[in-house]
């Protein structure tokens, strides 16, 4: 068998997000990886702390295993989709905890959350024969308000001459989402007087085919395509819908919204999305500089399009370190149900709500743009890692039109007999 | 390929003349012992004190492996290699491990980390894998006291390690 | 003035990425195909030259991606490297 490093394929839910290794054989038994991730945004939004460690390790000559354990603990403060507005007619105190949203008549956009997630992934690669594994897959993650099962399956057949992988893996995963103090509200209903339903579930199934193939000696290809079906329930129970009227101040005669209602969010009940993903590994010159190169195009059927180009460069520093800096660029369309807020130009009638909406700037035309530094040395029998990151994400319409975020991260891995 | 041709011809000239002596002929043949097996291709390299030829070794039982520091399962067969030469070394066993590195230093820096009580030979220039046909990395070749390759063991698992003993055991053994 | 930090951090990145005279020699050798011997695998077997080198990165910005963003996927395959056994 190829002595397999191997961790689950297809992301599914947020912990199936890895790839499957085949050639690259363990030389030590074991292998642990850990690390620890602080993501910060600016202006009090969201900060997460991760803490990670991922296990592999020979069984048998014919068997990997990895068990990869997640915990994260978030806190901060989020976006609602509510317009800010200094004069807003809301002034009810929500039961859900979610705090009251209006603050001596001016509108409360953002909710106060904190909260601790745990997160567990197995897997199991079994090697046929010379060219083919299997490998079965599990995960969940829990968290107060969200849990998530799955699990997944993955065949990789390599040719005769090792030069060619093929791959197929089938996904699939249950979740369970609803609101801290109780279940979901009715969507689309105004925040006042909403119902409250049950928690609500979603299912979903993603299927992944797969080439790499060796260019050269010095380069390796990629090219997948991913294709995921979910149904259920898609929409955020937490994210509101302002109904706005734009109002000229009569001393300043500046023009601001004023919020006169609010919604609840609703999003479709099933989500249909395709990939198509490539990727290239290629080492020039002398002193075994590497470059990382990718391409995602996306596409779903809520109308949301994009585009993601990864880059990353390495350059050996010394026989045992070196310095890779990064660069990404993401640009989407909105969904087709996205909206600022329901302009209601004309007070005296109520608005006409569409089937779905939602604030949710996540769901916005945006560009996101992220430049980092990682460095890396050999040490302490292992290898340790840094890196420090920006990302600056730009949206179109929504009502906070920007995050930037900072991200830091130290790792280190160590193989052992 | 040509012996087989010859075989056949043969087989298809004696059933013209008597099928009874055809057909056990061929059931003979087919049963005893290949006397077509392949010859190990010859080959001279530089060694750690001098050239290494595999014909000097005409009398021994030569397990010729084709290694490269880059190549993790050559870490185990490493552990192996020192066992059997220590073992059988004395009954007319030799190994000879080809490295395949493009550069001699990384091959140095592999042999530092896990020293090897037998023989190396360098070929930096790959010329011996496309003699031996070798499909993938590591292949060791076992070679009777006659010059004939008699085993191709691919790629290196502890589990396989019993079938490997034995097959230089019973090498050894003929004379 | 947004703008202008985004196009000189866009500039800056794509920079750094192919700075280097033997990149842009090498751009074209990149993609030429070759057939490679099982013992021409050295540099392929490093591990800075698996297709997802660094695991545990990958997971952390997946799962950072997917929560800001709308897009998810793509990734997933193996194959490559020493290819040895």
């Amino acid at each position: 068998m190829n002595n397999i490093k191997s961790k689950l394929s297809i992301a599914t839910c947020t912990l199936l997000g890895g790839t499957v290794q085949q050639a690259n054989a363990i030389e030590n038994s074991w292998d642990l990886d850990s690390s620890f991730l602080y993501y910060g945004e600016a202006d009090d939004r969201v900060v997460v702390k991760k803490a990670m460690a991922f296990l592999t390790g020979d069984i048998s000559a014919e068997d990997t295993v990895n068990v990869n354990l997640v915990l994260d603990t978030m806190s901060g403060a989020t976006p609602t989709g509510a317009v800010r507005s200094k004069n807003s007619s809301v002034s009810f105190s929500s039961a859900s905890g979610a705090g009251s949203s209006t603050v001596d008549g001016a509108s409360v956009d953002r909710v106060h959350f904190s909260d601790t997630r745990l997160g567990i992934a197995l897997s199991w690669a079994h090697s046929q024969d010379r060219l083919t594994t299997l490998t079965y897959g599990g995960s969940l993650s829990v968290e107060k308000d969200y849990q998530s099962y799955g699990a997944s399956i993955n065949y990789s057949l390599d040719s005769e001459d090792r030069l060619t992988t093929y791959t197929v893996g089938f996904a699939g995963s249950y979740d369970e989402i609803y609101r801290k103090t109780d279940g979901t509200p009715e969507p689309l209903s105004r925040v006042e007087d909403a119902s409250i339903f049950s928690n609500g579930e979603r299912y979903a199934y993603d299927f992944i085919l797969g080439v790499s193939k060796v260019l050269n000696r010095k380069t390796i290809a990629q090219l997948n395509y991913t294709v995921s079906y979910s149904d259920g329930y898609h929409t955020d129970p937490y994210k509101v819908i302002s109904e706005v009227n734009l109002v000229q101040d009569t001393d300043s005669g500046e023009f601001a919204w004023a919020e006169l209602d609010r919604y609840y969010e609703a999003r479709p009940d099933t989500r249909l999305r395709h990939a198509i993903f490539t990727s290239m590994a290629h080492q020039y010159g002398e002193s075994g500089e590497t470059v990382h190169a990718s391409y995602r195009f996306y596409t779903d059927d809520w109308g949301i399009s994009s585009n993601t180009i990864d880059l990353t460069h390495r350059t050996p520093l010394s026989a045992n370190s070196y310095i890779e800096p990064h660069f990404r660029y993401y640009s989407s369309s909105a969904a087709d149900f996205f909206v600022h807020s329901f302009n209601n130009i004309d007070v005296s009638t109520p608005i006409e709500l569409p089937q779905y909406a939602s604030a949710d700037y996540r769901l916005d035309q945006s560009i996101g743009l992220t430049t980092g530094i990682e460095y890396g040395k050999q040490m302490y029998g292992g290898s340790f890692r840094t890196r420090l990151e920006y990302i600056n994400w730009q949206y179109e319409e929504a009502e906070y039109d920007e995050t930037k975020a900072l991200v830091l991260q130290f790792s280190f891995q160590k193989l052992f007999d | 390929m040509f012996p087989y041709i010859v075989i056949f011809g043969e087989v298809c000239v004696l059933y013209q003349f008597n099928k009874f002596v055809s057909i056990i002929t061929l059931l003979i043949i087919s049963f005893s012992t290949p006397s077509f097996a392949q010859k190990a291709p010859d080959f001279v390299l530089d060694g750690d004190k001098g050239k290494i030829k595999l014909s000097a070794y005409k009398n021994k039982v030569v397990y010729v492996d084709f290694w490269a520091s880059w190549c993790k399962p050559c870490r185990k067969s490493f552990t192996f290699m020192n066992e059997m030469q220590d073992r059988y070394g004395k009954n007319g066993f030799k190994i000879i491990a080809i490295n395949l590195d493009t550069e001699r230093a990384a091959a140095s820096s592999f042999l530092k980390k896990h020293p090897a009580k037998f023989t190396i030979a360098y070929d930096e220039k790959g010329k011996t894998p496309g003699l031996y046909k070798l499909k993938v990395m590591p292949t060791s070749y076992l070679i009777d006291r006659r010059g004939n390759l008699i085993n191709i063991h691919k790629g290196f698992k502890d589990g396989q390690t019993d079938k490997l003993e034995k097959k230089i055991i019973q090498a050894l053994n003929k004379k | 003035m947004m703008k202008l930090i985004i196009t000189l951090t866009t500039v800056l990145g794509l920079s750094l990425s192919l700075s280097s005279c033997s990149f842009y020699n090498s751009a074209g050798e990149a993609f030429s195909m070759e057939n490679v011997e099982p013992w021409q695998r050295d540099v392929l077997a490093q591990d800075d030259m698996q297709l997802d080198p660094d695991g545990m990165r990958t997971f952390a910005d997946e799962h950072i991606y997917f929560s800001k963003e709308a897009s998810t996927g793509g990734r997933g395959v193996g194959g490559g490297g020493c290819g040895c056994n």
